[in-house]
């Protein structure tokens, strides 16, 4: 029997959601399995930093990769390979720069290394190869960031 | 609250099939005040917060050639000391237990590796789970910290500042950081135990142990003062301090200890007659969020619900370190079995005050090795050493003027309630 919780978005939405794809994301499994000490059947886990669309894409995310095995970790020292995830992964991330960013930044968040790995992928793909002006464009909107410049 | 009480208002979409959607009806105090209580960055610009997270950017990094690097360097000069240290990272690759490394490399493992890596102490008040990799415990933090205290360990100034400014990122605005560097040894203590990084040229090894703390007055308050002036002023009731000061903790980049005695004095006064604990030490540098060029530094512990206690440990023998540490032990006039308090001691040790320097026979074990035969496991251990200390006796019987030690170890006990 499947264990079903609740995930309230940053405005307010609440998703109910299997405990078992949900807790492919770190930060929500810490909670379950310590704060709830495994009692968690029909909890409300507030996500502050996530707001409900993106946490819809997240879910749609954990639901198609709930099966995955464990990822291997690397040695985190050499470069990886670009551009090796499925055409699912590239299908989804078919998205605006707000949403892949957003994306970023919720898999940062809940602790989704998978995620991650491929948003980041994404994001790295659209760096490579362009120039320092083109990459500037790419990873801010906000010129104040850039007041810096050499 | 009961999440199936929610009143349903819409149904699943088509595109997600593995999640129902919900109103927030219902939702009570308790779930808003977890909330209000959680980290919330500014996300109106939710490119740039993604991107102002140095872990994503290493992340993102790791997929770029060099080629790429290079010309990320020369887009600002955040980016620039990014792609440094990944230029860093990739040069000494896996031979180093550098300060800079991957998030992924932050697993709970490589907290508890000791004693020849890079061993990643922390010691924080509001959380049971201590063993968190760096992002986790930030995101996963269920309150809002005032204070995060780093002790960084054997490091160069400019990584100790890219310390302070990768906490910067990680923790509210608001909160304060303030980051103490000895290039010697800091320790910090995981599940009962406790593990130090001792300084090592040739290895690189370094350390971080960090305390990130809620203040919630009146129950206790947490300040961060810049100077010595700013001490005497917070430390004065005239001046807008109306809680009593229970604890000081500074820190210095000299051994000058102007004003102390006068303002321990005042603290005294106001506590009643009651010596209130202080330890201090000479530190290799201080950082407080953007500044750098600090002389002084140090936290204040105040409320009436904090309890804390002092003293200076100068015996240089193992058994002369357990008896001293049995009589601070016994003379303490609080409960710190008390689980439902956050019971933290400071070691702040001089760097001669060390079984690997004095090579006795008699002398084998440091304080932090003998800590827990004598203190309860709930006790959380906080330990750096420096090139000269300062401390008092809390409760002494006979009154003492000495403030600055050599060769000692200066114990200090603080227990906050819980919040």
């Amino acid at each position: 029997m499947s264990n079903m919780i609740y995930l309230q978005s940053s405005d307010g939405d609440i998703f109910e959601t299997d405990a078992q794809i949900a807790k492919c994301s770190g930060t929500i499994r810490f909670m379950l399995e310590d704060c709830y000490m495994g009692e968690y059947e029909g909890v409300l886990i507030p996500l502050p930093n996530v707001n409900s669309a993106i946490l819809r894409k997240v879910l749609k995310w954990a639901d198609h990769h709930k099966d995955d095995p464990v990822p291997i970790e690397d040695d985190g020292h050499s470069v990886k390979q670009v551009s090796v995830f499925s055409s699912w992964d590239a299908e989804f991330l078919e998205v605006d720069q707000g949403t892949l960013f957003g994306l970023v930044q919720a898999a940062n968040y809940l602790d989704i290394q998978g995620l991650l790995d491929v948003t980041c992928k994404t994001v790295a793909n659209k760096i490579s190869g362009k120039t320092a002006d083109d990459i500037r464009n790419t990873l801010t909107t906000n010129q104040n960031k850039f007041q810096d410049f050499i | 609250m009961n999440a199936k009480k929610a009143k349903r208002t819409k149904l699943s979409t088509d595109d997600l099939e593995a999640s129902n959607l919900y109103d927030s009806e219902g939702r009570d105090s308790t779930t808003a005040e977890t909330i209000a209580n959680n980290l919330t960055p500014d996300v109106s610009n939710v490119k740039y917060v993604a991107l102002s997270n140095p872990i994503v950017l290493d992340n993102i990094m790791s997929y770029l050639s060099y080629k790429d690097v290079q010309r990320l360097s020369s887009c600002c000069r955040e980016l620039r000391q990014l792609s440094a240290i990944e230029f860093e990272r990739r040069k000494i690759g896996n031979s180093s237990n550098y300060l800079l490394f991957r998030t992924k490399d932050l697993t709970s493992a490589a907290f508890i590796r000791h004693p020849n890596c890079a061993a990643k102490a922390v010691v924080h008040i509001g959380v049971e789970q201590i063993q968190q990799k760096l992002a986790e415990l930030t995101n996963q933090l269920h309150f809002r910290p005032k204070l995060a205290f780093l002790l960084t360990g054997n490091v160069n100034k400019q990584e100790h500042h890219q310390w302070t400014s990768r906490f910067k990122h990680l923790l509210p605005p608001d909160c304060t950081i303030l980051n103490v560097l000895s290039k010697t040894l800091i320790s910090g203590s995981i599940d009962k135990q406790v593990y130090e990084v001792q300084s090592d040229e040739k290895i690189k090894t370094c350390g971080l142990a960090y305390l990130l703390a809620k203040a919630q007055p009146p129950s206790y308050d947490v300040q961060v003062f810049k100077s010595l002036k700013e001490l005497a002023s917070l430390t004065d009731g005239e001046t807008g301090q109306h809680e009593p000061v229970k604890c000081i903790l500074y820190f210095s980049q000299t051994s000058s200890q102007k004003q102390l005695p006068k303002i321990l004095s005042v603290c005294k006064e106001r506590n009643d007659d009651l010596s209130i604990a202080f330890g201090g030490l000479v530190v290799d540098n201080l950082s407080i969020g953007a500044r750098n060029k600090i002389e002084c530094a140090g936290i204040i512990f105040s409320g009436s619900r904090v309890r804390a206690a002092s003293t200076v440990i100068e015996e240089m023998t193992d058994e002369g370190i357990s008896q001293s540490m049995i009589r601070f032990r016994d003379s303490i006039p609080f409960d710190i079995n008390d689980t439902t308090k956050e019971t933290i001691c400071f070691l702040l040790s001089c760097i001669e005050h060390s079984p690997t320097v004095q090579c006795r026979s008699d002398f084998t074990k440091p304080e932090s090795d003998i800590f827990y035969t004598i203190f309860p496991s709930n006790v959380r251990v906080f330990g750096i050493s420096g090139h000269g200390e300062f401390g008092q006796i809390s409760n002494a019987t006979k009154v003492s003027n000495a403030i600055a030690y050599q060769f000692s170890c200066i114990m200090v006990l603080v227990q906050l309630p819980k919040v």
